[in-house]
C-alpha cells in the first residue's frame, strides 16, 4: 500500500501543519471510497453499519446520521430485505468467513427510481477473526437495460426471420446450418432440429450440390455472388425451385464467420410463367393461322378437284390413276401439317429436361413455321452441321425460343426478306442464331427488347412477352441470349446453351 | 364462246396448276401455267390471253398486286379471277378489289368444278 502512494507524490491530499502520517492514510483511504463508482457498506456482527460510502448515501437517497449505526433492517427496504434474505446471507458470511460469491438485488425504495445491482458480501478480517463484512454493491441497471435492449432487438429479429416469407437459413463458414426459419421448414418440409448441422449443400438436387458448395465457398473466400437458382429437395423428394442470395456474416474482425442465405420458392412463379408460356405460345399459334390456313387448302383444294374428276366417267384409266395418287398425296400432306401443328402446339410439361439435338429442334421449328413465312414473302434459309448439337433441356420450351424469335424477325421484314437459322457448336457452347434482314433495332431501344412487354409494334399487333419469354427459358437453362443489331440492316439474335457432353 | 379462249394460270403449287389445267381443257379451254407473278408479266408482254386465274399468295407477289401489275405493265385486258385459299369472299382486300375492278371475281379454295365454272362463264359473259 505504502509503495503504491509513494510512486504518485503529486497526488497527495494536502496535509496540515502536525498532521500525522497515520491521519493521512485514514484521509485517503475516505477519499478512496467515497470516489469508488460502487456503494459499499461496512456491517459489524450485530448487523449495524459501521461506515458508509458517499456512493451509497447519494444513491440511496440517505444520510450519515441515519446510517451509520442504524441496523441493516432499518436501512434496506423491507421488500429487499426479504427478497434478497440479505441479512442472514450476511449472517452466514460471519460465521463461515467465506465471501458471498455475485448476486443480483433489485432496490425498490419509495420516492427512489428502482436500480438494479450486483453485490457480494466479503468478510473483513482482523486477526483470526471476522469483525466486520464489507458489502459491496455495483450499480448495474444501465448494463441490464443495454442487455435487456439487444434482447429486445435480438427477439425482434427473430420474429422478422420466423415471420418471413422467404427461406432464411445461416451456415457456419463450412457451409453447415445453423438457424433455419419457419419459412424453410414450410417449403422444405425439414424441422430446425432435422437439418441443423447438415451441409445445406446436401439439401439441394443432386446436380446443383456443388454449385451450392461453390457459392459458400467464394463467400467465405470474400467474393461476392449473384443470384443463383438451385433446387432444394423436400422431405417428400420433390424439387422445389429456389432462387438463393447469399451474403457473408462478418465477425468483430471482419472475417467471415457463416453466411447468410435467403431463398425465395419459386414454384408459384414457374407454375405462373407456365402459363404464359403457353398462353403466348398459342397466341403466336393464331398468327401462324392464316398461313397453316393457305397451306392447308391447297392439298385440300387438289384432293378434292381429284374427286370430282373421278366422279365423270372417264375410259382413261391413267388420268384416273393419277387423279387417286394426287388424292392420296393431298390428303397426306394435309395429315403432315396438321400433325406438326399439334405437336407444336401440345404443351409439354414445363419440368421435363432431357438430352436433346438442336439440329432436329430447329428443323422441326422451322417447318411449321416457314407456312407463314412464305406467306410474307419470307425466305428461311437452314445452317445446320451435319453432327447432332445436343443440349439438356426441355424441348417445348426451347421450341418456343426458336419460334418468337423467328416470329419476331418476319414481324419486323414487311416487304419480305431473308431469316438465317443457324445452329452450330462454338467455344465449347451450343450456339443458336436467328438473323434476319429487317429494320433493324435503334440503340436506344438494344436493351429494351428482353423486358416484358416492351414491343415497337402497335396495340393489339403483339404482346411484347415473346422475347422476355425467350430470356427466361434460355436463363431457366443456363444459357445466354443476346441481340447484336444495325438500324436498317437487320437483327442477329444469339442464344448460346451449355453443350451436353456425349 | 369460250372455245379456244386462252386461259392463264398463275399458282405457285405444281397440282393445283394441274387441277385447273385438266378442268379448263376439259371444257374446251386452252391453258398455259406459271409459277410466278414474275414469269407471267413476261409472258404477258409477249402473248395474248383471254382470261387469268390467280393465286392470291405466290411467291413472290400477292395475287392482288399481279392484278394490278398486269394493268399497268402489260396490255393484257383480260378479266383476272382470284383464286385463294388465304382470303374469305368478306375479306377487305378481296371487296376492294372486286370494287374497283382489279379483279372480276373470286372463288375460294378448295372449290367445286362448277363453282370455278360458274365464275368463268359470269367474268365472260360480263365482258363479251
Amino acid at each position: 500500500m505504502k509503495d503504491w502512494v509513494a510512486g504518485s507524490n503529486s497526488s497527495r491530499p494536502d496535509l496540515t501543519d502536525g498532521e500525522t502520517s497515520e491521519g493521512w492514510y485514514e484521509k485517503l483511504y475516505h477519499m478512496l471510497l467515497g470516489n469508488i463508482p460502487f456503494s459499499l457498506l461496512l456491517v459489524d456482527r450485530s448487523l449495524c453499519i459501521v461506515s458508509a460510502n458517499r456512493n451509497f448515501l447519494v444513491k440511496g437517497q440517505r444520510t450519515e446520521i441515519n446510517t451509520i449505526g442504524a441496523a441493516v433492517s432499518e436501512v434496506f427496504p423491507d421488500v429487499v430485505l426479504s427478497f434478497t434474505q440479505l441479512e442472514s446471507k450476511i449472517r452466514n458470511v460471519f460465521d463461515s468467513g467465506f465471501p458471498l460469491p455475485g448476486e443480483q438485488m433489485t432496490y425498490r425504495a419509495p420516492g427512489i427510481a428502482t436500480r438494479v445491482y450486483y453485490y457480494s458480501v466479503i468478510p473483513v478480517r482482523l486477526g483470526e477473526m471476522v469483525e466486520h463484512v464489507m458489502l459491496v454493491m455495483d450499480d448495474i441497471t444501465e448494463k441490464v437495460q443495454l442487455i435487456e435492449k439487444a434482447r429486445m432487438v435480438e427477439r425482434h429479429l427473430a420474429t422478422v426471420v420466423e415471420s418471413a416469407n422467404d427461406l432464411m437459413v445461416s451456415t457456419n463458414g463450412k457451409g453447415s446450418i445453423v438457424s433455419w426459419n419457419r419459412s424453410a421448414e414450410r417449403i422444405s418440409g425439414y424441422q430446425a432440429n432435422q437439418v441443423r448441422g447438415r451441409l445445406l449443400a446436401d439439401l439441394c438436387e443432386g446436380g446443383h450440390r456443388e454449385d451450392m458448395k461453390a457459392m459458400i465457398r467464394r463467400l467465405v473466400e470474400g467474393s461476392a455472388v449473384q443470384f443463383q437458382e438451385i433446387c432444394l429437395v423436400s422431405n417428400t423428394g420433390s424439387l422445389i425451385p429456389v432462387d438463393w442470395s447469399c451474403s457473408p456474416i462478418l465477425d468483430d474482425t471482419g472475417k467471415v464467420s457463416g453466411v447468410v442465405a435467403v431463398g425465395r420458392d419459386l414454384t408459384e412463379r414457374r407454375a405462373f410463367e407456365q402459363h404464359i408460356f403457353q398462353s403466348e405460345k398459342l397466341a403466336a399459334l393464331g398468327v401462324m393461322a392464316g398461313g397453316i390456313a393457305h397451306e392447308l387448302r391447297n392439298p385440300l383444294a387438289v384432293s378434292f378437284s381429284a374427286a370430282q374428276f373421278l366422279l365423270k366417267p372417264s375410259e382413261d384409266f391413267l388420268f384416273q390413276r393419277e387423279c387417286v395418287n394426287k388424292i392420296i398425296d393431298g390428303i397426306q400432306r394435309s395429315s403432315l401439317i396438321i400433325e406438326n401443328l399439334l405437336r407444336f402446339a401440345r404443351p409439354s410439361p414445363g419440368d421435363r429436361v432431357g438430352a436433346l439435338d438442336l439440329v432436329v429442334l430447329a428443323t422441326d421449328t422451322v417447318g411449321v413455321l416457314s407456312p407463314q413465312a412464305r406467306l410474307q414473302k419470307i425466305k428461311v434459309q437452314e445452317k445446320y452441321p451435319g453432327a447432332p448439337v445436343m443440349v439438356s433441356g426441355n424441348t417445348n420450351l426451347l421450341q418456343q425460343v426458336l419460334m418468337n424469335l423467328i416470329l419476331n424477325a418476319c414481324q419486323f421484314m414487311s416487304e419480305g426478306g431473308e431469316v438465317i437459322v443457324e445452329v452450330r457448336c462454338e467455344a465449347g457452347s451450343a450456339l443458336i442464331q436467328v438473323s434476319d434482314t429487317g429494320c433493324g433495332v435503334s440503340p436506344a431501344n438494344l436493351r429494351r427488347v428482353f423486358d416484358p412487354f416492351f414491343t415497337t409494334r402497335p396495340i393489339g399487333k403483339g404482346t411484347g412477352l415473346g422475347l422476355s419469354i425467350c430470356h427466361t427459358i434460355v436463363k431457366q437453362h443456363g444459357g445466354e441470349i443476346e441481340l447484336e443489331s444495325e438500324e436498317g440492316k437487320g437483327s442477329t439474335f444469339s442464344v448460346r446453351l451449355p453443350l451436353l457432353q456425349v | 364462246m369460250t372455245e379456244g379462249l386462252h386461259v392463264l394460270v398463275v399458282d405457285d403449287e405444281p397440282d393445283v396448276c394441274w387441277v385447273l389445267e385438266v378442268l379448263l381443257r376439259n371444257n374446251g379451254f386452252t391453258v398455259v401455267t406459271m409459277a410466278s407473278g414474275g414469269a407471267a408479266l413476261n409472258w404477258l408482254n409477249s402473248a395474248t390471253c383471254g382470261l387469268i386465274l390467280v393465286d392470291a399468295k405466290l411467291g413472290d407477289i400477292e395475287g392482288v398486286e399481279l392484278a394490278r401489275r398486269i394493268r399497268i405493265d402489260t396490255a393484257c385486258t383480260a378479266p383476272v379471277i382470284l383464286v385463294s385459299g388465304y382470303f374469305y369472299k368478306d375479306d377487305s382486300v378481296v371487296q376492294n378489289s372486286l370494287n374497283n375492278g382489279t379483279i372480276a371475281a373470286f372463288v375460294t379454295k378448295p372449290f367445286r368444278h362448277e363453282e370455278i365454272l360458274n365464275a368463268i362463264n359470269a367474268v365472260l359473259s360480263v365482258k363479251h
